[in-house]
C-alpha cells in the first residue's frame, strides 16, 4: 500500500497517537540537552517543593529537578522496551517461520516450548531472572526480550502457516528453491503485517514491564531515573509532594496508550479481512 | 432451611464477637522491617531478629528500660577484687518447656559460645572467659583470664541469652529448630514471609508479666506498607519509621511517635583496597562530605552531624575536641587525595542496600558529594540479606552503615575498632589492625579506675581521629510508631533503642 494511501486511512485518533509518540521519541533523542537542571545534582535545601516559577514539576526527595529527570528518564525506558522487543521479534520470528515451515516434529517441539513459556505470568519470570544477575538496561533488555520471544513465534507461525499453503510457495519449492531463500524471500514478506502489529503492542507491554520491576526496585538502579523507577520512590512521598507521583504516571500512561492505538490503527489498516 | 441459616448466621457472630474479645484481651501485632535470617540466639541477625528474640529469652542479665543493666536470670552477683572472678546466684525461673534453669544451662549456653565452631557474634568479646562452673544448680562461676571492666555489659546482650541444655544438645545442628527460652513469650510458629508468632509464657519469673497474651511479629519489609499498616490500624507497632512519616505519624490522632537519638550512620572501609588502605584518603573522604545533605535528603532534616567520634555525650572518650575534629572542606579533601597520590581520585564501590530507603539515599547522597572531590562511587543496592552476605564477608569496597554501639560501656568501639583474629567481620573496617588501637583499647578494657579509663579514651579518640578507619557522618532519631490505645512500650535510649523489643513484657493494648 502506498504512503498516501496509507496516511488517509488514519482516522483522529491515530494522529494524536503519533503526535504523542513523536514527542516521546523527540524527548528520548534530545531530552538531556532541553532540560532545565542537571538531574542528578542534589539540593538539599530544596526538597519535596511543589511546583514553582523555578521548577515548574517540583522537586524530589534529593531537591532535584523531577521536569529535567522526566526528561531523561525515558531513554532507559524506551532503550529496554525497543531493545527487547527487537529480540523478541527476532528470535520468535525465526522460531515461529522455522516451525511454521518444517512441520512436524520441529513445529511441535519449538511451539509446546512457547506454549510453556507463555503459561507463566511475565512478572514473575521477571522478578526470578532479574533477581540473579546485576540490574541495568542489559540485563532487562535480555529479559524482557526472552519473555516475549513467544508471542512474536505464534503470531508467525500461524502467519506462517498459512502462507506456506499456498501455490506460489510450491511452485518455488519445485522450482528448486532452497528453504532458506523460500523462508526469507517467501514466507517473510508475506508475514510482516501482523508482525508489525505484534511489535508495536510487544513495546508497550515492555515498557509497563520495565516500569513494573524499576518500581518494585529491580530495575534502573538510581540514581539514574526512569519513569516506573520514579513512581514507585514517588509513591512514599505522597503526603510530603503528592504531585511527584503524577507527572511520571502520566507520562508513561500517555506513552503506553499512545503505543498500543498506533498499534491498534495499524492492525486494523493491515488486516486483510477489513481492507 | 431458615432455621439452619439462623443458626450459622449465630455461629459467625458468636466467633466474630469472640475473635473480637480475643484481640480486645492482648494480641498485639508488631510490623518489623525485615524478617529475621535466622533467631539463632548467639548471632546478632539485625533488629528485627532481637525484637522477635528478646521476647522469647532472657539472659543471666538484659539492659532495662531506664538504660541501665538489669538484673534477670540472675537475681545477684559478685565480683572477686582482682576482677577476674564472677559468681552469679539464679533466680527461680522455669524455661518454656517447663525445666528449671539451671547453672548446667548457663554452662552449656556459654561453651556452646565459646566452641571452636560457634558462630557467635560475640565471641572475640566473650573469649576472655577461661572456664564456666556449675557450683551448685543455682550457682555459676566465671573465671576470666583477665580483667575485663566490661564483661557484665557483654553478659546484658541479648545474644547471651540463656538457653536450656537439654536443647542444645537436641539441635546442635538445626538452625531452624523452634526455640526455647526462658523469656516472657514462648515460640509458637514461623510463617516463613509472613510472621513470627509468640504467646504468653505464664510462668514467666516476673509476676503480673508479661500483660499481653499473644504478638505476631509481621514482617513489613517495605517502608511504606509498614507505615500504611500502622495507620489503618492492621499492626499496633511499628519499628523503623521513616524519616519521611515521621511527622505524619507524630500529628495523626490514632497514631504517636517514641523517638530517642542513638543509632549513627557511618561508612566502614576494606583497607584491602589500595586508596582506603591509606588514612589520608579516608580523611579527605571526611572532609569531602556535607553532612547536612544526607540529614535533609535521607533523613528530612532528623539527626545531627558527626564530625568526629561516634561517642555519645557524657560517655567517656567524649570531648568537645573530638566533636569538631573535622569539618565541612572539600578543598582540603582534594589536597589530602592528592597527597595520598590520587589527584585525580579513583573509582569505588559503594555498597548499600535498596531494602532501607534510608541506606539508598544516603548511598546516593555520598555518591554525589564524593563525585565532587574526583571520587567516582559505584553503588551496589542488593537486598538486605544479600547485604549483610558481602558486609560480613569483605565483598565491598566501601559501605554505608547504620548501627549502634551494643553496650554503654566505651568499650562497644572494640567490635568496630579492634584488629584481633577475626579481620572481616560485620561492624569493623576490614583488615584494619593497629597495634597502638588494640593496645589502648586493650588498657581500657583493663582499667577499674574510672579516671585512668577516660584518659585512655582520650587517647583513643585522637588516634581513632588521625587513622579513621570510620568515617562518621550523623547521629540518627530512632522512632516507633504506636498506635494510642497501645502503652508500655519504650524505645530505650541511645544505643539501646535496638533492644527496644526487651520492653514487649510490659506493654498492653487497651
Amino acid at each position: 500500500m502506498s504512503t498516501v494511501a496509507f496516511a488517509r486511512r488514519l482516522n483522529a485518533t491515530m494522529w494524536v497517537a503519533l503526535v504523542i509518540l513523536a514527542l516521546i521519541i523527540a524527548i528520548a533523542l534530545v531530552g538531556p540537552w532541553l532540560a532545565p537542571y542537571d538531574p542528578f545534582e542534589i539540593n538539599h535545601l530544596a526538597v519535596l517543593q511543589a511546583g514553582s516559577a523555578a521548577h515548574p514539576l517540583g522537586t524530589d526527595e534529593f531537591g532535584r529537578d523531577i521536569l529535567s529527570r522526566l526528561l531523561i528518564g525515558i531513554r532507559p525506558t524506551m532503550l529496554v522496551s525497543l531493545g527487547a522487543t527487537v529480540l523478541a521479534a527476532v528470535g520468535g520470528v525465526t522460531l515461529g517461520m522455522l516451525a511454521g515451515f518444517f512441520g512436524r516434529v520441529p513445529e511441535f517441539l519449538l511451539m509446546r516450548g512457547m506454549d510453556i513459556m507463555l503459561s507463566f505470568p511475565p512478572i514473575l519470570l521477571a522478578l526470578l531472572v532479574v533477581g540473579f544477575w546485576p540490574s541495568g538496561v542489559g540485563t532487562l533488555m535480555v529479559t524482557i526480550g526472552v519473555l516475549y520471544v513467544p508471542h512474536f513465534a505464534r503470531v508467525a507461525h500461524s502467519a506462517t502457516i498459512q502462507v506456506v499453503q499456498q501455490e506460489f510457495i510450491e511452485a518455488e519449492r519445485s522450482l528448486g528453491a532452497t528453504p532458506r531463500r523460500i523462508v526469507l524471500r517467501g514466507i517473510l514478506p508475506n508475514i510482516l503485517s501482523p508482525l508489525v502489529v505484534q511489535a508495536t503492542l510487544t513495546v508497550a507491554a515492555a515498557i509497563l514491564l520495565e516500569s513494573g520491576l524499576s518500581f518494585l526496585g529491580l530495575g534502573i538502579k538510581p540514581p539514574e531515573p526512569s519513569w516506573g523507577q520514579m513512581i514507585g520512590i514517588a509513591r512514599g512521598y505522597l503526603a510530603q509532594n503528592p504531585m511527584y507521583t503524577l507527572w511520571p504516571s502520566l507520562c508513561l500512561a500517555a506513552t503506553v496508550l499512545a503505543i498500543n492505538l498506533i498499534g491498534d490503527g495499524l492492525r486494523d489498516i493491515l488486516d486483510p479481512h477489513t481492507s | 432451611m431458615r432455621r439452619s441459616i439462623g443458626t450459622g448466621l449465630l455461629a459467625v457472630a458468636m466467633t466474630l464477637a469472640a475473635s473480637a474479645a480475643a484481640m480486645a484481651a492482648g494480641t498485639l501485632y508488631f510490623g518489623l522491617s525485615g524478617e529475621p535470617s535466622t533467631l539463632d540466639p548467639s548471632i546478632q541477625a539485625g533488629t528485627p531478629a532481637r525484637t522477635v528474640r528478646l521476647a522469647i529469652h532472657r539472659g543471666l542479665l538484659n539492659y532495662g528500660i531506664d538504660g541501665k543493666l538489669s538484673l534477670e536470670l540472675a537475681d545477684s552477683y559478685k565480683v572477686s577484687p582482682d576482677g577476674k572472678e564472677y559468681v552469679f546466684t539464679l533466680r527461680p525461673a522455669s524455661f518454656h518447656d517447663g525445666s528449671p534453669v539451671t547453672a548446667t544451662d548457663v554452662k552449656a549456653t556459654f561453651d556452646r559460645m565459646l566452641a571452636a565452631d560457634s558462630r557467635a557474634t560475640y565471641k572475640p568479646e566473650l573469649s576472655v572467659i577461661e572456664s564456666i562452673e556449675a557450683v551448685d544448680a543455682h550457682t555459676v562461676r566465671f573465671t576470666l583470664r583477665q580483667i575485663q571492666v566490661p564483661f557484665i555489659h557483654y553478659l546484658a546482650l541479648p545474644e547471651a541469652a540463656i538457653l536450656p541444655k537439654a536443647w542444645l544438645e537436641k539441635n546442635a545442628g538445626n538452625a531452624t529448630a523452634a526455640p526455647i527460652g526462658a523469656g516472657p513469650f514462648r515460640f509458637v510458629n514461623w510463617a516463613r514471609g509472613r510472621e513470627i508468632v509468640v504467646q504468653k509464657f505464664d510462668s514467666y519469673y516476673k509476676p503480673g508479666k508479661p500483660v499481653l497474651d499473644e504478638v505476631h511479629y509481621v514482617f513489613n519489609n517495605d517502608d511504606n506498607t509498614r507505615v500504611n499498616a500502622l495507620r489503618a490500624g492492621d499492626v499496633d507497632i511499628i519499628e523503623y519509621v521513616p524519616w519521611k512519616d515521621a511527622t505524619t505519624l507524630a500529628a495523626d490522632k490514632d497514631t504517636r511517635l517514641e523517638s530517642t537519638v542513638g543509632p549513627f550512620m557511618m561508612l566502614q572501609f576494606n583497607t584491602k583496597f589500595e586508596p582506603f588502605s591509606k588514612p589520608e584518603v579516608r580523611q579527605a573522604i571526611a572532609y569531602a562530605i556535607n553532612r547536612d545533605v544526607i540529614i535533609n535528603t535521607a533523613f528530612n532534616g532528623r539527626g545531627t552531624p558527626i564530625f568526629g567520634l561516634a561517642i555519645p555525650k557524657g560517655y567517656p572518650g567524649w570531648s568537645p575536641a573530638i566533636e569538631n575534629y573535622f569539618s565541612y572542606d572539600p578543598v582540603k579533601a582534594k589536597e589530602l587525595l592528592a597527597k595520598a597520590g590520587y589527584p585525580n581520585g579513583f573509582k569505588a564501590r559503594l555498597l548499600a542496600t535498596s531494602q532501607y530507603g534510608f541506606h539508598m539515599n544516603t548511598a546516593i547522597a555520598i555518591k554525589q558529594e564524593l563525585a565532587k572531590i574526583g571520587i567516582e562511587a559505584d553503588l551496589d543496592l542488593p537486598d538486605w540479606s544479600g547485604r549483610m552476605a558481602k558486609n560480613n564477608a569483605g565483598d565491598f569496597d566501601f559501605l554505608v552503615a547504620g548501627t549502634a554501639g551494643d553496650i554503654t560501656d566505651p568499650d562497644w568501639l572494640s567490635n568496630f575498632f579492634y584488629g584481633g583474629k577475626q579481620l572481616v567481620r560485620m561492624n569493623n573496617s576490614p583488615w584494619f589492625d593497629d597495634p597502638e588501637i588494640n593496645r589502648l583499647l586493650d588498657t581500657g578494657r583493663t582499667t577499674l579506675d574510672e579516671a585512668a579509663r577516660a584518659k585512655i579514651y582520650d587517647a583513643f579518640g585522637q588516634r581513632a581521629l588521625q587513622l579513621s578507619p570510620f568515617v562518621f557522618l550523623m547521629w540518627r532519631d530512632q522512632s516507633y510508631g504506636v498506635r494510642k490505645n497501645v502503652s508500655g512500650f519504650t524505645n530505650m535510649p541511645g544505643f539501646l533503642s535496638f533492644q527496644s523489643g526487651y520492653s514487649i513484657e510490659n506493654t498492653q493494648v487497651k
